[in-house]
């Protein structure tokens, strides 16, 4: 089974390198037969790879150790469950599903517009293959899964070598969210090659209307949608998992996931303005550019070993091939922008300062700084190790202090974009769109300080997300009480069919209360506290209102692992709340690891969050205990952040992803004609 | 566990003073008053040092130095966040911090020894010194030069105000109408 994977991942990559080629043959040549050919190709070489990543789950659900991937990645006595999450387990396995994935997401493309955009498609499917070539070798000739374990033999020749078990899943990955994390992570990642093909395709074909972002704006949207709950499921699996009381800690491989999801971030706001107004088409094509080789930066940073990271696989040689390819890229993608650069001009002059565009751009603006100020902070150890030959870390006091001022400058922005008329707004409007709002925040921050809130980033954070909800809040209920008012519709209906009517709008709005929410939850941090103790049975700790009595221990043994848990009654002034068990695990298989198990009760006020860290030296039992204030609404506004992009990627009335049908030069011309009037 | 033992250890023996007090009182060496004021000046001297022995509170200086120093067991996390149970490095590295605080020493003085011993990349953030204060000021350097570009490119392109002519072009009614649906969802 492991030769038939083998020789599919080789088939794929004959057949994508020769989609590549007869792609770029075809459009050149006008042969439309060859371009169908090409794409013909694509489509089968993911249904080879298909064929393979099946082969691998077969290998590593029957546990056939003879296979160095589900050797190093898996073990007999793990679940079922874990043993198909094993597929991404490792470095080699995870590359089979980064090219698994990838396959997916181009075939999709390529069947989706199979009858559409006949002039551009051809280049499409070449960069999708160029893209799909590079990882399918890395991955068949640096790090194939399906190689055999072998060892030396009495005659001193290489003999096949079956392990009597595997060295086991790595037991911090070894939970539901650390599960799905990955392969949901690798959607982000890889997505933005869809709408990068489509905008060199635009760019080489000249037809630089926005065609190419409407084509590609859900793809974009969903895109940016698994990121960012790729983002969120690893910020949870910190929390329940690792144990430190933190769900964050500017982990390079984290900051890689964040990159291009800020910049995405500032994509999708800028292509509203392209759409609308025709303006800022250079800026899409370079944030569309730096989207894609972020998302190929980020798996080279997890990959390569560059700099140290708790989430990096081990070292390997693929550095250099990264690097290679993304110069590559980057230099033909500028080439291509500054060549077409007549083409790109904006349609439109800007009409006011006082802008929603400009708003825009402002917003661009500190998304692209806070997405340098994480690339400059992860790399900067290699920079001064490169100029210096000293080694330096780059640590969360100099992420905090970066990006917590960016980051409330953007809250406020969300805030203050959307009260901006397109075109241009007035004083008095302006002044009449901040008047309630405004006056809610300072209300809020004098309660703050009254309260005794002195601590200066919480108080801004806290009245600015007063600010910004009171904007949201405002926008929904005006249109709503006009739509009520003049339909006669009640005012859930009126609200419901007032988000419908324009799911980016009112979906918009609905994301961004999320970001409002997910800030509260960050503003906590600053009150955190914790207290570790060792305590025997009977014994008390204190924090805050809560006392925790240590009320039992047991030891209990499985198949896969042996846990202690710990049983801490909680009560809060002196009323019993609950029992507490935090675990320490230690796992049989392989290095013989140990994780904790956090037991915490969580409310929207705070988190009772406690640790069981093992037994110290005299027997009694380490226990700590963390107060976090207000977690709760990180998780919460990440619901509803996901709740309202899924609101914007509802179907319209024609059917789902609906795209013009219209050839692309007659779309062009058409709206062309519109922004001449 | 460590430091309550010392604790134990450096304790002054209960009895001891004032067993001798009381031999000295016993034998009729000294007056009522006299001893009174001894076992008074006694106990003063010690509640005096089991105060100045009863361990005191170096939470905050002990959370701001593992805040500053980063764990080199090859985690990259700060020393206040290494949650691996008898780490090799940070498990030491906070005994010895803890030692010292309690010794009296300033948390700066325990910082830089430790840097003087491993190198800046213990260190969890840039120095302010030399080649590394590049990592402070290039954000805001990007954020200050892109806030000049941006303002220069929004003014350049802010459209002069000019009167406006007599429209002579027939309209489409479709783009009319689209131009409508365009303005309402504005």
């Amino acid at each position: 089974m492991s030769e038939f994977g083998n020789f599919c991942l080789l088939l794929a990559l004959v057949l994508a390198v020769y989609g590549m080629f007869a792609a770029v043959f075809g459009a050149w040549r006008k042969q439309h037969r060859i371009v169908r050919s090409a794409e013909h190709a694509a489509i089968a070489a993911c249904v080879s790879i298909a064929l393979a990543t099946a082969s691998m789950l077969y290998l590593l659900i029957t546990s056939d150790f003879s296979v160095s991937h589900v050797a190093s990645a898996s073990n007999r006595d793990l679940p079922v469950f874990y043993k198909i999450a094993a597929l991404w387990g490792a470095h080699d396995g995870s590359m089979l599903l980064w090219v698994f994935v990838t396959s997916i997401f181009s075939g999709t493309v390529i069947y989706q517009n199979r009858y559409r955009y006949r002039d551009m498609m051809p280049w499409v499917v070449a960069i999708l293959m160029l893209n799909l070539s590079f990882f399918l070798s890395l991955n068949l000739f640096l790090s194939n899964p399906f190689n055999q374990l072998v060892q030396v033999g009495a005659n001193g020749s290489m003999m096949k070598y079956v392990a009597a078990d595997g060295r086991g899943l790595n037991p911090l990955l070894q939970y539901w969210a650390m599960v799905i994390h990955p392969p949901i992570l690798y959607l982000g990642f890889i997505g933005f090659v869809v709408p990068f093909a489509f905008a060199m395709g635009a760019l080489i074909t000249r037809q630089l209307g926005d065609a190419w972002i409407r084509t590609t704006r859900r793809w974009t949207l969903l895109t940016w949608l698994f990121l960012g709950t790729g983002l969120i499921l690893g910020a949870k699996w910190a929390y329940v998992v690792l144990g430190w009381g933190g769900y964050w800690g500017w982990d390079p491989v984290e900051n890689s996931s964040l990159m291009p999801w800020l910049i995405a971030t500032a994509f999708l706001h800028s292509v509203i303005i392209q759409e609308r107004k025709g303006m800022l088409k250079v800026w899409n094509m370079i944030l569309v550019v730096m989207a894609y080789l972020l998302g190929v930066f980020g798996t080279f940073i997890t990959r390569s070993g560059v700099v140290n990271s708790v989430h990096a696989f081990a070292d390997s040689s693929l550095g250099k091939y990264f690097i290679l390819y993304m110069g590559l890229v980057a230099i033909a993608s500028l080439y291509l922008i500054i060549d077409r650069l007549p083409h790109l001009k904006s349609e439109r002059p800007l009409d006011s300062v006082l802008s929603r565009e400009s708003a825009f751009l402002f917003n661009n603006l500190m998304l692209v700084v806070a997405c340098f100020a994480v690339l400059w902070g992860t790399m900067f150890p290699v920079l001064s190790e490169w100029l210096r030959g000293s080694k330096i870390t780059v640590g969360p006091p100099f992420f905090n202090s970066v990006n917590i001022p960016i980051g409330l400058f953007l809250l406020l922005l969300t805030g203050v974009g959307p009260l901006f008329a397109w075109r241009k707004t007035s004083l008095e409007s302006l002044k009449k769109a901040f008047f309630l709002p405004g006056i809610l925040a300072a209300v809020s921050c004098v309660v703050l300080l009254a309260l005794g809130m002195r601590n200066f980033y919480t108080t801004v954070c806290l009245t600015l997300c007063v600010f910004v909800a009171a904007t949201i809040l405002e926008e929904f209920y005006k249109a709503t009480s006009i739509r009520a008012r003049n339909s006669g519709e009640n005012f859930a209906l009126a609200l419901s069919r007032l988000t419908l009517k324009n799911k980016r709008r009112y979906g918009g709005y609905i994301v961004h209360f999320g970001i409002v929410l997910i800030f509260v939850g960050l503003s906590g941090n600053a009150f955190n506290r914790e207290v570790s103790q060792t305590m025997a049975p009977g014994d008390e700790l204190k924090i805050g209102d809560y006392t925790l009595k240590l009320s039992d221990y047991k030891e209990i043994d499985t198949p896969n692992y042996v846990y202690g848990v710990t049983m801490l009654d909680a009560y809060k002034d002196g009323k019993f709340l609950r029992t507490l068990k935090p675990e320490k695990r230690f796992y049989k298989a392989g290095d013989q690891q140990s994780t904790t198990e956090v037991s915490m009760r969580s409310t929207p006020k705070e988190d009772l969050y406690t640790v069981f860290n093992g037994l110290s030296n005299d027997g009694r039992y380490e226990i700590k205990a963390h107060v976090n204030p207000l977690v709760f609404w990180v998780w919460f506004g990440a619901a509803v952040m996901v709740f309202g992009t899924m609101v914007t990627l509802l179907p319209d009335r024609k059917g789902a992803f609906a795209t013009p049908s219209l050839s692309l030069d007659r779309s062009a011309g058409l709206e062309a004609n519109m922004r001449s009037k | 566990m460590q430091v309550l033992s010392k604790l134990r250890a450096t304790r002054p023996p209960r009895h001891g003073i004032l067993s001798h007090g009381w031999h000295r009182s016993q034998a009729g060496g000294f007056p009522f008053g006299g001893s009174a004021a001894a076992g008074l000046l006694l106990t003063c001297v010690m509640a005096l040092s089991l105060w100045a022995q009863a361990p005191r509170d170096i939470s905050k200086e002990y959370k701001q130095a593992c805040d500053r120093l980063i764990c080199q067991c090859g985690c990259n996390e700060q020393l206040s966040v290494c949650a691996m149970q008898n780490c090799g490095s940070a498990t030491p590295m906070r005994a010895e911090i803890r030692e010292r605080l309690l010794k009296g020493e300033s948390v700066d003085v325990i910082v830089d020894s430790f840097v003087a011993r491993m190198g800046k990349q213990v260190l969890s953030a840039p120095t302010l010194k030399g080649f590394d204060i590049t990592a402070w000021v290039m954000p805001f350097f990007i954020l200050c030069l892109g806030t000049v570009v941006v303002g220069w490119i929004v003014v350049r392109m802010v459209r002069p105000v000019t009167a406006a002519g007599p429209a002579s072009v027939p309209i489409d009614p479709r783009v009319d109408r689209e131009l409508k649906d365009f303005e309402e969802e504005s």
